[in-house]
C-alpha cells in the first residue's frame, strides 16, 4: 500500500514561510519554472509555491499532482483571503468554491473532522478594492480545485483560508510579514489537521488485489486481445474467490491453446462461485 | 450521517426541510443552485469514500417525476410506475446497482411532495389499477424519520381509488405504519435473504430476525405483505439456506396476508457492474462467473434456473398459489 502523502499548494512565499515552521523542509530545485518546491524531511508532504492567481495555482497543482501521481494523496490549498467583516487570523475550512468570472462551483468535502468554522469562497481574477461578496475572497482557490479534481477525488481535496484583510484593512500597506503572521499563529491547528487528513487517507485507502504477472502466460500461449482480457479477468476473480490458491502456467502445461486455458479457468471460476461464503 | 446538508436555495422555506435542519443544529448548511452541482460530477467523486459519510442534499425534483417501470418489473398490474423522493440509501448492499449508477453516495431528498402527488394523481386517473413503486432508488422506510415520506404518501394513496403503492424495505422501521389504518392501497414489501447473505452483502440493514418481526407486525396490523426474494444469490448450500428462509418467513406471515411474492436471480446492468467492480475489486460476489445477456450480466442459465427453483419450489410446496408468484429476469 502506498504511504499517504500530502500536497500543499500555496501562492506566496510568506505563506510557505509560515508552513515551513512545521517540521523540517528541504528546498527541491526541480520545481516548475517560476515556482518553489519544498519537501518535508519526514517524507509525508510536499509544498509548492505557485505565485498569485488561479492559473498559476492550477498549473502548480497540476504539475505536482502529475509528479506524485503514484502516491496516495490528499491535496490542500492553504492561503490567505479577504472577508469584508472577518476577524484577521480566523481560519476557515472552505466548503464551497465559486469562480466569480464563470460562476462555476465546487464543493470540497471533508475527509475528516476538523473543528474549524466553515465558509464559502469566491475566487476573483484580480485584487478587489471592494469586497464583492460577504463570503471569503481570494485569487487562487477555483484554479486550484479545478486542477486538483483531475487527479484526486473531491473527498481528498481541501481548501483552508486564513483571513488576512477586511474592510478596515489597507490592502496597499499590508505587508508580507502580516500575511506570514496570520498563518504562523495557526500552525498548531494546521499540523493537527494535516495529521488527521493523513490518518483518514490510510483509513479510506481502497483495498487493492495484488494481481499476478501475466507476461509468462502470454509467452506460453498466443492470446488474442479479447482473450488477454478474459485471462486477466479470470485470474483476478480466482484470486479473490480463493486467496490461498496460486494459479501458475505449469498447472496448465498440458493445454494446447489459449482458448482451452480460458475454458479451464472459466470452469474453475464457476465451481468456486458455488463455494461462495463457505464457512 | 455526515453533518453536512446541501440545500437548493428554492427549498430553504420548505416546511419539511426546515424541520429536518432543526434536527441537526450543528450541521454545515451549504446552499446550491441545483442539486446536480453537488451530486452529478462523476469524474472526481468516489462513491465508496462518500458512503462512509454521506451528506444530505435537499432539492426539488423538476421534470418527469414518475416513470414507467421496466417491462420485467411488476406484480400483477399492466400499469406499473416508479417514483423516487430519495436517491441513495443508508444501507450498503454490495450488489446494489445504485453504486454503479450514481456518481455520488450522498442522499438526495426531493421535498416537493405535492408535485409528485399531482403527477401520480394524473396518471392514476387515466390508468386503471396502477402500481407505484417507491423503493427503486433507495429503501422506502430507512430514512422516514427524516423525510416523513409515509406521513404524506400513505394518506395520499389511501385517498386514491384505483392506485396502489409498494413500499420496499430491508429495515424493521415499521412503527410509523402502525399509526395508519391498514388498507389494500399500500403493499408493505420486504426484501429477504438468508442470514448468511445479509451478513456478507447487506451491510447496515436489519437482521433477518428483525425483518421477520417487522413483517409479523405489519401482517397483524392488516397490511398486505409483499415478499421480495431479489436478488437470489448462488452460494454454498444455497438450496438449504433458501428453504430455511422460506420456512422462517411463512411461519410469521399468514398466507392470506401475502399480496405478492417476487423472485429474481442476481443480475447487473453491464455498465454499472464495471463501475461497481472498480469500487470493490476485492469483493468475492463480483468475482463470481456471469454471462452477458444483452448488456445485463447474469449467472449462466442453468445456475439461474437452479437458484430460482430453490426459492420457488419450497414456496409452492408450502401451498403458496402460483398466482402470487412473479419472476424477475433480465
Amino acid at each position: 500500500m502506498s504511504k499517504p502523502y500530502l500536497i500543499l499548494v500555496v501562492a506566496l512565499s510568506c505563506e510557505a514561510k509560515a508552513i515551513r515552521q512545521m517540521g523540517e523542509w528541504k528546498r527541491d530545485n526541480a520545481a516548475l519554472k517560476g515556482c518553489q518546491l519544498y519537501n518535508r524531511s519526514d517524507k509525508s508532504m510536499s509544498m509548492i509555491v505557485s505565485g498569485s492567481g488561479k492559473i498559476a495555482s492550477a498549473l502548480a497543482s497540476s504539475w505536482l499532482c502529475e509528479k506524485l501521481k503514484n502516491k496516495l494523496v490528499a491535496i490542500i490549498n492553504i492561503g490567505v483571503a479577504g472577508k469584508v467583516d472577518g476577524n484577521i487570523g480566523d481560519l476557515f475550512w472552505i466548503n464551497k468554491v465559486t469562480e466569480q468570472s464563470t460562476k462555476k462551483v465546487w464543493f470540497p468535502q471533508s475527509p475528516t473532522k476538523h473543528g474549524l468554522a466553515t465558509a464559502g469562497i469566491v475566487t476573483c481574477d484580480q485584487v478587489q478594492s471592494k469586497y464583492p461578496v460577504a463570503s471569503l475572497v481570494d485569487m487562487e482557490a477555483s484554479g486550484f480545485i479545478q486542477a486538483a479534481t483531475k487527479w484526486v477525488n473531491i473527498e481528498n481535496i481541501i481548501v483552508l483560508k486564513c483571513v488576512s484583510d477586511n474592510q478596515t484593512t489597507d490592502l496597499i500597506t499590508m505587508q508580507a510579514e502580516d500575511i506570514f503572521k496570520s498563518l504562523a499563529e495557526k500552525i498548531n491547528v494546521l499540523e493537527n489537521i494535516f495529521d488527521a487528513v493523513l490518518l483518514s487517507l490510510r483509513k479510506f485507502e481502497q483495498v487493492r488485489v495484488k494481481d499476478q504477472d501475466y507476461a509468462n502466460w502470454f509467452d506460453q500461449w498466443h492470446f488474442t486481445f479479447t482473450q488477454q482480457h478474459q485471462l486477466k479477468d479470470h485470474l483476478h476473480a480466482l484470486k479473490v474467490l480463493n486467496p490461498d490458491m496460486e494459479y501458475h502456467i505449469h498447472q496448465y502445461k498440458h493445454v494446447h491453446s489459449a482458448k482451452e486455458v480460458i475454458k479451464l479457468l472459466k470452469d474453475q471460476r464457476i465451481e468456486l462461485s458455488g463455494c461462495l461464503y463457505h464457512e | 450521517m455526515s453533518k453536512v446538508i446541501y440545500i437548493e436555495k428554492q427549498c430553504e422555506d420548505d416546511v419539511k426541510a426546515k424541520a429536518f435542519m432543526a434536527q441537526y443544529p450543528n450541521a454545515d448548511i451549504i446552499t446550491c443552485d441545483h442539486y446536480k452541482s453537488v451530486f452529478n460530477p462523476k469524474s472526481y467523486q468516489n462513491f465508496r469514500l462518500q458512503k462512509q459519510k454521506p451528506a444530505f442534499i435537499i432539492a426539488n425534483k423538476q421534470g418527469v417525476r414518475v416513470h414507467p417501470t421496466p417491462e420485467t418489473f411488476g406484480i400483477g398490474s399492466h400499469n406499473n410506475y416508479y417514483f423516487s423522493h430519495l436517491l441513495n440509501c443508508p444501507y450498503d448492499c454490495r450488489y446494489c446497482f445504485l453504486q454503479g449508477m450514481y456518481p455520488s453516495a450522498h442522499y438526495v431528498w426531493f421535498v416537493n411532495y405535492q408535485d409528485y402527488m399531482q403527477d401520480i394523481k394524473a396518471i392514476a386517473k387515466t390508468n386503471n389499477n396502477s402500481y407505484f413503486f417507491s423503493g427503486y432508488d433507495g429503501d422506502s422506510l430507512a430514512l422516514n424519520k427524516q423525510t416523513k415520506f409515509l406521513e404524506y404518501f400513505v394518506p395520499f394513496f389511501q385517498g386514491l381509488n384505483d392506485a396502489k403503492m409498494e413500499l420496499r424495505t430491508k429495515s424493521a422501521l415499521v412503527e410509523p405504519l402502525m399509526q395508519f389504518e391498514a388498507s389494500e392501497h399500500i403493499v408493505c414489501a420486504f426484501s429477504l435473504s438468508p442470514e448468511l447473505i445479509i451478513k456478507h452483502t447487506e451491510h447496515r440493514t436489519a437482521s433477518l430476525e428483525k425483518r421477520l418481526q417487522a413483517i409479523k407486525k405489519c401482517a397483524d396490523h392488516g397490511w398486505p405483505i409483499g415478499l421480495r426474494f431479489d436478488p437470489v444469490i448462488y452460494f454454498h448450500h444455497y438450496e438449504q439456506a433458501y428453504q430455511d428462509l422460506i420456512e422462517q418467513v411463512l411461519s410469521v406471515v399468514p398466507k392470506d396476508r401475502i399480496h405478492s411474492i417476487s423472485v429474481g436471480p442476481m443480475r447487473f446492468p453491464k455498465d454499472y457492474f464495471v463501475t461497481m467492480k472498480k469500487l470493490y475489486p476485492e469483493e468475492p460476489l463480483f468475482s463470481q462467473y456471469f454471462e452477458n445477456n444483452g448488456n445485463v450480466l447474469t449467472y449462466p442459465k442453468d445456475i439461474e434456473q437452479a437458484i430460482t427453483q430453490a426459492v420457488i419450489q419450497p414456496l409452492l410446496e408450502s401451498g403458496i398459489s402460483e398466482k402470487l408468484l412473479f419472476r424477475c429476469y433480465a
